[in-house]
């Protein structure tokens, strides 16, 4: 249960924010693995792969970029948009990946049962 | 550091909608717009996306979607093998044990262990990708809403000395800042539909098709006259402005308690050249006149409310229906619809405490488990109460004011 309340500025930058307190979530305080350092390990290993997703994104808007003779520039590949036939190639490949990387996660790890 | 990419890319109105769709003219009054949400032309399928403004940001939080969908189905026989952990190390688990005691036993498996710290750990970088990618542009994104504020074509009603209830200020699948804590919750929660509800394929959300959907499925009522929808716990306003796209005729309001959401909502809605009006108000006290909608609804509001909230928002929306006016709250199935399922398995029962105790839906257990939502609609004074499954975990459930 949450002890109180999470104070919130009613302006920042000069600016109203119509915010008002909240009770913060005690989630991030919990252990399910044998210590925390596996669980903070395991949220290391999930965010190093949105980050290795990020930068292969940008290298896939690059190399279309190029193959339209388009300067790979910051902003041309912030301003990219994918068609729909991409963005279902995208998250095929984002799937192929976790399942290449972090499948083993998943593993069973009792002795398959035949018949 | 990347360049921003625009912030809201979605242009000048809607204009040339009416050529793109079909509509049938049933009344003068009631034009009914018949889209399909997955051929969208490519102009308003732009116009609808949903995507972070660092690309950057954008991309890893595709990931962590992605990730959840990938290894979400390879788990099998987790079950059995939760059973048979437990027999290993000597325990005997009660079929009748509580939701948090079956939490307790399954943990006791690794595999399981590991299910949930997965999940859970993809959630919380969820949420930090699309937080610190608003953030970054807080104060640009702060003055923009003050100018949209004063806007139209729609109203925006922001009441900031309203009383919010306890309730509603709890971090809700432990989104930071919840609904009314964080300046941007608006667009927090509006991202977060696209990347935590990305858990099938019918609930995706990368160009509003789900919003767009639930708006064409959208029951009415039986005379056809539809002048005045409401959207109850409307948030980002994602219900409200596809039912304008679907009834550009009508008058469309969304309320919601948090004050953050319904000025994102109204800034999306000038944006896109759409005549919704929305209010920071609550669902059980919504100020509006006896007998004004045609239509109320909401989508995943009950699930997020206390059991004592929802019926007295069932009366609110009974009061300002007029006769024949339909109220259809689309939410998880409750126990009293046919097609409740109980959790039942330990597995399933540890999922469910999970959910609430650590993906923090507070409230869940209480609108699930103990909110008859079809006698509560009949207790209000609803004549025509119809219930059953709609896809998903989602409950159908139409109620009709004689
Ligand atoms: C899960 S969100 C759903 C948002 C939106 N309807 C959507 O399409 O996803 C629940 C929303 O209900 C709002 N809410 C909770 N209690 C409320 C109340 N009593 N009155 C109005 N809004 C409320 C929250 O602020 C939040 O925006």
């Amino acid at each position: 249960m949450p002890a109180g309340k999470t104070k919130v500025d009613p302006v920042v930058d000069n600016h109203a924010t119509y915010a008002t307190d909240y009770f913060k979530a005690d989630t991030d305080q919990q252990v399910w693995l044998d210590s925390p350092h596996i669980d903070n390990l395991v949220t290391v290993a999930l965010a190093l792969g949105g980050e290795v997703w990020a930068t292969r994104q940008r290298q896939i808007i690059a190399e279309k970029l190029a193959e339209k003779k388009i300067a790979a520039t910051t902003a041309n590949i912030e301003a990219y948009r994918p068609s729909p036939e991409e963005e279902k190639v995208w998250e095929a490949q984002r799937q192929e990946m976790a399942l290449r990387v972090y499948g083993t996660l998943t593993r069973s790890l009792k002795p398959l049962k035949t018949g | 550091m990347f360049k921003r990419r625009e912030l809201f890319p979605l242009a000048s109105g809607l204009a040339g909608l009416a050529v793109l769709t079909e509509s049938t003219e049933a009344q003068a009054a009631s034009r009914d717009v018949k889209l399909d949400p997955y051929k969208m032309p490519a102009e308003m399928r732009e116009k609808y996306s949903t995507r972070l403004a660092t690309l950057d940001r954008q991309s890893a939080a595709d990931f962590y979607g992605s990730f959840r969908l990938a290894l979400g189905s390879k788990y099998q026989n987790l079950e059995e093998e939760v059973a048979e952990t437990l027999t290993e190390k000597g325990i005997k688990a009660d079929p009748n044990c509580s939701l948090m005691e079956a939490w307790d036993l399954c943990l006791k498996d690794p595999r399981f262990a590991m299910k949930a710290r997965t999940w859970i750990s993809g959630q919380q970088l969820m949420w930090s990708a699309i937080k610190d990618s608003l953030h970054t542009q807080r104060d640009q994104i702060l003055a923009e809403m003050e100018k949209t504020d004063r806007m139209g074509p729609g109203k925006l009603e922001l009441n900031p000395n309203m009383e919010v209830p306890e309730y509603t200020r709890y971090e809700i699948h432990i989104q930071p800042g919840g609904y009314v804590g964080d300046p941007l919750a608006g667009g927090i929660s509006a991202f977060g539909s696209k990347h935590f509800g990305r858990a099938s394929a019918n609930l995706w959300n990368d160009h509003t098709e789900r919003h767009l959907t639930f708006a064409q499925q959208m029951a009415t009522p039986e005379d056809g006259n539809v002048n005045r929808i409401l959207d109850m716990g409307t948030g980002f306003g994602y219900l409200a402005s596809s039912l304008k796209v679907r009834f550009p005729d009508a008058e469309v309001w969304g309320i919601d308690v948090g004050g953050p959401q319904v000025r994102w909502a109204h800034n999306r809605c000038v944006k896109l050249g759409l005549d919704v009006n929305y209010a920071q108000r609550l669902a059980e006290d919504t100020k509006f006149p006896d007998g004004h909608f045609d239509i109320v609804t909401s989508y995943i509001l009950h699930h997020e409310v206390t059991a004592a909230a929802t019926k007295k928002i069932v009366a609110e929306a009974f009061r300002i229906l007029r006769p024949g006016g339909v109220f259809r709250p689309i939410d998880f199935v409750t126990v009293g619809n046919p097609a409740y399922n109980p959790p039942k398995s330990l597995t399933q029962k540890a999922a469910t405490w999970q959910d609430h105790r650590y993906n923090n839906e507070v409230w869940t257990l209480q609108w699930k488990m103990n909110s008859d939502l079809p006698q509560i609609m009949r207790d209000a004074g609803f004549a025509k109460v119809t219930a059953k499954a709609m896809g998903g975990a989602f409950g159908d459930v139409v109620a009709v004011k004689a």
